[in-house]
C-alpha cells in the first residue's frame, strides 16, 4: 500500500502511577495506519487497546516514543494544541453514549468544525455532508435520544470524519448493538475508510476484525502479532485467543 | 475575522447553544438555580426601586419642596443666615452663633426681601403655626398653613387625594392625619388655634373640604386658606408663643439664582430655591461649607458608614447566592461529564469546556434574572398602588433594573465558574474509559483561606476599634471569602477524623470530603448564612442593650409625676399652685393616695439659680428625675420619704443614706473614702453667663449600675446639704404612687385640667406637665422578634444550602448506594446517609458560621463604640451564648430531621459506571 500514513507511533510506551503501583499500559508499539486503510486492534481486555486509541487521537500523551497525526508529534504538542489536533485530523466512535445529549445529530456532526471557528452555515453544509455520507442526513434535526443505538453510531463516525479530518479512531463501535445493527454500522466505517479515511478499530470480535484490512494484536500493553483478514474470522478468532 | 477571534466566537456559539439545551434537558436544576437568582434579582429590583423612590434627589426635593411651578420659598430667620443650595442653614459669623436679631416689622422685612428677588416674580405670604384639631373624643396637635390658594402655582404644589382645596370656613388636611382621627371629606373638625392678637386660643369649627396625599414638610400638616385662622405677625420672626411663622412663595418665570440666595442670607432669610436645587452652585461659592466644614464632613462620614454597611451586606448576600447556586452546578457539571468528554474528544480546548459549563451559568441566569426583573417589577406596582406617600410615586429606575439583571446573571456565572475550572481539569480518559475521577486535594486554598479570614476579621476589629467603617466592612467581606476558600480544606480536614463515627455518619464525612467541589459551595453558604445570624444577633444585642443603657427613669414606673415646665424662667410651684396641682393629682389618683412635693434646689437669692453635676457626669443617659420629658426642674433635694417613688435603686440603701445626710449618686462615683465629687454652678439667668463653678466633697452613696439604665445619673441631695450650702428649697413638682395604673386618657384629662388652670403655653405644650413614669423601655422592635426574624431567614438559606448538598449529594452517592444495598445494607439506610449528609454539612457550617459571626458582629459593635472619636461604653461585645447555641443545634437537627422525612428508603439499583 503507497497511501501516506495517518498515524505513526514508534516505540510508544504508557507508564501509569509511580513506585509501587506503576502499570505499564503499553511498550514499546510500533505501528503506522495509511490513508485508505483501517487497522484493528484486538486483545483480551487490559491489554491497552483503549490507551493506544486514546495516545492516537492526543487525548493521551506517551511516556516515551513518538505519536505522529498527520505531520505533528502528539507528544510534543500542549493540551491546546493537541485540541486542535482532533478538531482537525481525528475522530472518535466509541463504544455506546458517543453524542452529546443536549444536541442534534447534526450539531453533534458539526460540532468539530464550530469549535475550530468555522462559519455557521459553512459547518453546516460540512456536517449535512458528513451525515449524508452515512445516510442519515434525514435525521439531521434528531436529539440522540430520539435515533436506534446504529443510527447514533453513524452519526458519531459522521462527526469522526467531518470537515477535513481523516482519522477515525473507533473503540468498540458495535459492542452495544445487535449483530445485524453492528455490521452495518461497520459498513458504513468500511465505505468511510474505502472512501480515503484512515481507521484504527479496536474490538475484541474477530468477526468485526474481518471488516479491517490489517489486525493488530495485543497482550500486557506489547503488539504480539499482526495479520492480514484473509485467514477469515476463525482464523483470527484463534490468534487473538493465542495472542 | 482573525482565526482566534473565529475560534473564539465557535466555542461561545457552540457553548452557548449547549447550554440552552442542558438548562432545557435538566428542568429541576435549572428551576432551583433560575428561583434562586430570580429571588435575589427580585428582591434587589423590588428593593431598588423602593428606595430609589425614596432617594433624596434634586428633582424630588423640588417637586416636594416647590411643587411644578413655583420659584422658591423664604423663611424669615433670626438675623443673618449661611445655608446650603439644599436649605440647611446656620446662624452667620465666624463663631457660628450668630448675633441677637432685632425684631423687623414684617412689611419692612418683606420689602427688603423684595429687593433680592428678580422684579417679575410675585411674593405670596404663608403663615404657619401649630393648632389643635378636636374630632369625636380625639387631639391632635398639628402644624397648619395658611396661604393664598387662588394662585395656581401654590395650588399645583399641592396633590390631591380627595376633594378640592379649601375655601373659606374650610380645612384640607393630611390624608394620614384625616385618617388617623376619623375625618373624611365633608366633615367638621374644631381647630383650637392662636386668637388674632395671640395672646390667647380659640375654637373655629371648619369643613374638611380635601385630603392632601404626601403633603409636603414645609406646608405642616393642614392648609387654609388666606382669610383663614392665623393672624399675620408685626415682625418677621416669632417672638411670642402664639405668632405664626412666617414664609413667603416666590411664583414668576424667573428664577431665584444663587447669587439671590446670598442676598437674602445676608437679610435673614433661609431660601429654598428651584434654579439652586437643580443647578448648584460650585462647592466654593457656598460660604457655608466653609464655616460649617467639621458637619459637612460628619455628614459625609455617616454616609460612608451607612453605605459600607449596606454595600458589605449586599456583598455577602451576593457571595451568599453564588454559594448556594455553586453546588448545583458542580453536580450538573459531574453528571454531564461524559457530554462534556465527547466535547474534548472533539477537539474542545479546556477553554471550550470551561466555556461550556459557563454558558449554562449564562443562560440560566439571564433566565432567572429576566423572571425576577419581572416579579420585582410586579411587587413595585403592586406597592405604587396599595399605598400612599412618596412610595405611592414610585418610578421604575430602568437602569437599576438593567443593573440587577446583569448581576443576577453574573450571579450565576459566578457560581459556574468553579465547576468550570474543574471540568476544565477533568481526566477525560478517564471519564470516557467509564472510571471515576477523583480530585486531588489541594491544600492552598485552606491556607490562603484561613490567613485570609484572621487577617480580614482581625483587621475588621481592629478597623472598629480605629472607627474605619469602610474597612470594617472590607474586612468582613473577604474575612467570609477567606472562609469559603477554607471550606474544602475544612472539610479534608475533618474526613480523617470519620474513622470513630457510625456508618453513616461515617459515609457522610467521607464523601463530603471526597466531593469537595460540590460541598465546599455548599458548606461556605451555611457557613455565611450563619455568620449573618450569629453577626446580626451579636449586633442586635449589642444594640438592645444600648437603648436600655441610654435610659434613665423619670420616677417609679407607674409613679404620676406633676412638674413645672423647664421652659418657664422660674420652674418650680409657688405654695398655692402646688396645692392647686394636688387638688387636680388627687381627681386623678384617687384621694386615698399619698401626694409628696418634691423639693429642689434653689439658691435663695433673685435671678440665681443653682446647679448641681457629677464631677465627671455621664453623658450617655437620657431623662431622668431632673432632666427629660416630665421631669421635675432642678437638683432633687430628699431626707428619704422620696426613695421608692422616684425609683432609686436599692431604696432601703438610699432612704437610709440621705436620711444620714449622704447624696445618693450613680456607683462608681463615690472614692475610697465615702465622698463624692459634684459640681455646684451658679448661674446668672438673667445674663445667661455662670458666676462661680466649685467642686463640691460630699458624703455620699453610690446606687444601680454605671453602665445604666439608671435614675441615679444626677444626685439626689440631702437637706443637710443645702443648709451647708446656704441654699434653700423650692417645691419642684408632686408625686404620687396611684393604686391602679393610670391610663394614657386619666394623664390626658389631667394634663387638659393643668393646661386650664395654668395657660399661656403654645399649642402642643405645657406649663405644668403631668407624666406617667415607665420602665425602661425597649425601642423599635422587641429584641426576641428581631432575633427570630434574623434566626428564621438567615435559618432558612443555611437550611436550604445544607439539603441542596445532601440532595446532590444522594444523586451523585447513587452507585455507592448500590454497592451498599448489594452487601447487604437495608433500604433505609439510604434515609438515614441522605439525613447524615444534611447534618454534617448543616453542622460543620453552622459550628464554623457561628463563631465567625461572633467576629463580624463585634467589628460592628466596636465600631459604633468608637465611631464618635470617644469610647461610647454603651456599647459593648455581648455574645447571646444561649442563642447562639440553640441556633446551631436546632439548624443541625431541623436538616436532620426533614432530610430524614423527605427521602424514599428504596432500594437503588444503578448502573455503576461515572457520568
Amino acid at each position: 500500500m503507497n497511501a501516506p500514513a495517518m498515524l505513526r507511533m514508534h516505540g510508544v510506551t504508557r507508564t501509569h502511577g509511580e513506585g509501587p503501583t506503576r502499570v505499564e499500559a503499553l511498550c514499546g508499539i510500533d505501528l503506522e495506519v495509511r490513508m485508505g486503510e483501517l487497522v484493528a486492534v484486538m486483545g483480551p481486555s487490559g491489554s491497552g487497546k483503549s490507551t493506544l486509541l486514546n495516545l492516537a487521537g492526543g487525548l493521551d500523551t506517551p511516556s516515551s516514543g513518538t505519536v505522529t497525526l498527520g505531520r505533528d508529534d502528539v507528544g510534543a504538542l500542549d493540551a491546546t494544541s493537541r485540541a486542535r489536533l482532533r478538531r482537525r485530523h481525528a475522530g472518535y466512535v466509541f463504544q455506546d453514549l458517543n453524542l452529546v445529549p443536549a444536541l442534534t445529530a447534526l450539531e453533534n456532526v458539526m460540532l468539530p468544525l464550530e469549535l475550530d471557528g468555522q462559519p455557521t452555515r459553512r459547518a453546516r453544509a460540512e456536517g449535512t455532508a458528513a451525515l449524508a455520507a452515512v445516510e442519515l442526513d434525514h435525521l439531521a434535526d434528531r436529539f440522540p435520544h430520539e435515533m436506534s443505538g446504529g443510527q447514533t453510531q453513524r452519526v458519531a463516525i459522521a462527526r469522526a470524519l467531518v470537515g477535513p479530518r481523516r482519522l477515525v479512531l473507533a473503540d468498540e463501535p458495535t459492542g452495544a448493538l445487535d449483530s445485524v445493527t453492528g455490521d452495518a454500522v461497520l459498513h458504513v466505517l468500511r465505505q468511510r475508510v474505502d472512501a480515503g479515511a484512515a481507521g484504527l478499530l479496536v474490538t475484541h470480535d474477530a468477526r468485526h476484525a474481518a471488516w479491517a484490512d490489517r489486525i493488530v494484536f495485543l497482550r500486557d500493553g506489547r503488539l504480539v502479532d499482526s495479520t492480514g483478514t484473509a485467514a477469515g474470522p476463525d482464523s483470527l478468532l484463534d490468534r487473538a485467543v493465542r495472542a | 475575522m482573525s482565526a482566534g477571534l473565529s475560534r473564539l466566537l465557535g466555542r461561545w456559539r457552540v457553548a452557548l447553544r449547549y447550554g440552552r439545551r442542558d438548562a432545557r434537558r435538566n428542568k429541576g436544576r435549572t428551576t432551583l438555580v433560575a428561583s434562586m437568582v430570580a429571588l435575589t434579582v427580585g428582591a434587589g429590583v423590588f428593593l431598588a426601586s423602593a428606595i430609589y423612590a425614596q432617594a433624596d434627589t434634586p428633582e424630588r426635593r423640588v417637586e416636594q419642596a416647590l411643587g411644578p411651578r413655583l420659584q422658591a420659598s423664604i423663611t424669615a430667620a433670626a438675623g443673618p443666615v449661611l445655608q446650603d443650595p439644599r436649605g440647611n442653614a446656620a446662624p452667620a459669623g465666624d463663631d457660628g452663633l450668630g448675633t441677637e436679631p432685632e425684631p423687623v416689622p414684617l412689611t419692612e422685612f418683606e420689602d427688603t426681601v423684595s429687593r433680592s428677588l428678580p422684579a417679575d416674580d410675585t411674593r405670596l405670604l404663608s403663615l404657619r403655626h401649630g393648632v389643635r384639631l378636636h374630632h369625636g373624643g380625639r387631639v391632635r396637635d398639628i402644624e397648619v398653613m395658611q396661604s393664598d390658594l387662588e394662585v395656581p402655582e401654590l395650588a399645583a404644589a399641592l396633590p390631591l387625594a380627595a376633594g378640592t382645596l379649601p375655601d373659606d370656613g374650610e380645612i384640607a388636611l393630611d390624608a394620614d392625619v384625616a385618617a388617623e382621627l376619623g375625618l373624611t371629606v365633608g366633615d367638621s373638625v374644631d381647630v383650637e388655634h392662636p386668637s388674632a392678637d395671640g395672646a390667647s386660643r380659640e375654637t373655629a369649627t371648619v369643613t374638611v373640604a380635601g385630603l392632601i396625599r404626601d403633603t409636603p414638610f414645609w406646608y405642616g400638616e393642614a392648609i387654609v386658606p388666606a382669610d383663614g385662622l392665623l393672624s399675620a405677625p408685626e415682625t418677621s420672626v416669632a417672638n411670642g408663643p402664639l405668632v405664626p411663622q412666617v414664609t413667603w412663595f416666590v411664583a414668576g418665570g424667573q428664577p431665584v439664582t444663587w447669587h439671590d440666595v446670598l442676598e437674602l442670607n445676608d437679610v435673614g432669610a433661609v431660601v429654598t430655591s428651584r434654579d439652586v436645587l437643580l443647578d448648584p452652585p460650585s462647592t466654593d461659592a457656598v460660604p457655608y461649607y466653609d464655616v460649617y466644614a467639621e458637619a459637612v464632613a460628619a455628614d459625609r462620614t455617616d454616609l460612608v458608614r451607612s453605605w459600607s454597611a449596606v454595600g458589605a451586606v449586599a456583598a455577602v448576600a451576593l457571595l451568599e447566592a453564588v454559594l448556594l447556586i455553586g453546588p448545583a452546578f458542580a453536580v450538573g457539571t459531574r453528571r454531564s461529564a461524559r457530554s462534556l468528554a465527547l466535547i474534548a474528544a472533539s477537539g474542545g480546548s479546556r477553554r471550550t469546556l470551561r466555556a461550556v459549563v459557563l454558558s449554562t451559568g449564562v443562560v440560566v441566569g439571564l433566565g432567572g434574572s429576566l423572571l425576577g426583573a419581572a416579579l420585582g417589577l410586579a411587587g413595585v406596582l403592586v406597592l405604587a398602588a396599595t399605598t400612599t406617600g412618596s412610595l405611592a410615586g414610585v418610578v421604575v429606575p430602568w437602569w437599576i433594573v438593567a443593573a440587577m439583571i446583569a448581576v443576577g446573571t453574573l450571579i450565576a456565572t459566578m457560581a459556574a465558574w468553579l465547576p468550570a475550572r474543574g471540568a476544565a481539569k477533568t481526566d477525560m480518559v478517564a471519564v470516557l474509559g467509564g472510571r471515576r475521577t477523583e480530585a486531588a486535594a489541594r491544600r492552598w486554598p485552606a491556607a490562603v483561606g484561613t490567613a485570609l479570614g484572621a487577617v480580614a476579621f482581625g483587621g475588621a476589629l481592629v478597623a472598629g476599634i480605629a472607627a474605619m467603617p469602610l474597612l470594617v466592612a472590607a474586612g468582613v467581606v473577604v474575612g467570609e471569602i477567606g472562609l469559603v476558600l477554607a471550606c474544602g480544606g475544612i472539610v479534608a480536614l475533618l474526613g480523617r477524623l470519620a474513622r470513630h463515627l457510625p456508618l453513616t455518619w461515617r459515609f457522610a464525612l467521607r464523601d463530603a470530603a471526597r466531593h469537595r467541589g460540590r460541598t465546599a459551595p455548599a458548606l461556605a453558604a451555611v457557613l455565611v448564612a450563619v455568620a449573618g445570624a450569629s453577626g446580626g444577633l451579636v449586633y442586635s444585642t449589642a444594640m438592645s442593650h444600648f437603648d436600655e443603657r441610654s435610659q434613665a427613669l423619670t420616677a417609679a414606673p407607674g409613679a404620676l409625676v406633676v412638674a413645672a415646665s423647664q421652659g418657664d424662667a422660674d420652674p418650680t410651684l409657688a405654695p398655692a399652685d402646688a396645692d392647686r396641682v394636688a387638688d387636680l393629682m388627687r381627681d386623678v389618683v384617687g384621694p386615698d393616695t399619698e401626694i409628696l412635693e418634691i423639693s429642689v434646689l434653689r439658691s435663695g437669692e433673685p435671678g440665681i439659680d443653682l446647679s448641681v453635676w457629677p464631677e465627671s457626669p455621664p453623658d450617655h443617659h437620657i431623662g431622668g428625675i431632673t432632666h427629660g420629658g416630665g421631669a421635675v426642674p432642678g437638683p432633687v433635694v430628699d431626707g428619704g420619704a422620696l426613695a421608692e417613688l422616684l425609683g432609686l435603686p436599692d431604696p432601703a440603701a438610699a432612704r437610709a443614706a440621705l436620711a444620714d445626710g449622704r447624696a445618693v449618686v450613680q456607683a462608681g462615683e463615690v472614692g475610697d473614702d465615702g465622698t463624692a465629687h459634684l459640681m455646684l454652678h451658679r448661674w446668672d439667668t438673667e445674663a445667661g453667663q455662670e458666676l462661680t463653678g466649685d467642686t463640691l466633697e460630699v458624703p455620699a452613696i453610690g446606687l444601680g449600675d454605671p453602665l445604666g439604665p439608671s435614675n441615679t445619673n444626677y444626685p439626689v441631695l440631702p437637706p443637710s446639704l443645702v443648709a451647708e450650702l446656704g441654699a434653700t428649697t423650692a417645691v419642684g413638682g408632686l408625686i404620687a404612687m396611684p393604686g391602679e395604673p393610670l391610663s394614657r386618657t386619666d394623664r390626658d384629662t389631667l394634663q387638659a385640667e393643668l393646661d386650664a388652670a395654668f395657660p399661656g403655653a403654645e399649642i402642643g405644650w405645657c406649663s405644668v406637665c403631668a407624666e406617667v413614669a415607665t420602665g425602661v423601655e425597649e425601642y423599635g422592635t422587641p429584641q426576641w422578634i428581631t432575633s427570630l426574624a434574623i434566626i428564621v431567614s438567615t435559618g432558612l438559606l443555611a437550611l436550604a444550602a445544607a439539603w441542596i448538598a445532601a440532595a446532590l449529594a444522594a444523586t451523585e452517592a447513587r452507585p455507592d448506594l448500590a454497592t451498599l444495598a448489594a452487601v447487604g445494607a437495608p433500604p433505609r439506610l439510604r434515609k438515614r446517609i441522605v439525613a447524615a449528609q444534611a447534618g454534617t454539612v448543616a453542622a460543620i457550617g453552622s459550628v464554623l458560621g457561628a463563631l465567625s459571626g461572633i467576629a463580624l458582629g463585634a467589628a460592628f459593635v466596636l465600631l459604633r463604640r468608637h465611631e464618635q472619636g470617644t469610647s461610647d461604653i454603651r456599647w459593648t461585645v455581648e455574645v447571646p451564648w444561649a442563642t447562639l447555641g440553640a441556633t446551631v443545634v436546632g439548624l443541625v437537627v431541623v436538616a436532620v430531621v426533614v432530610a430524614w422525612l423527605v427521602t424514599r428508603s428504596r432500594e437503588v439499583i444503578t448502573r455503576r459506571l461515572a457520568t
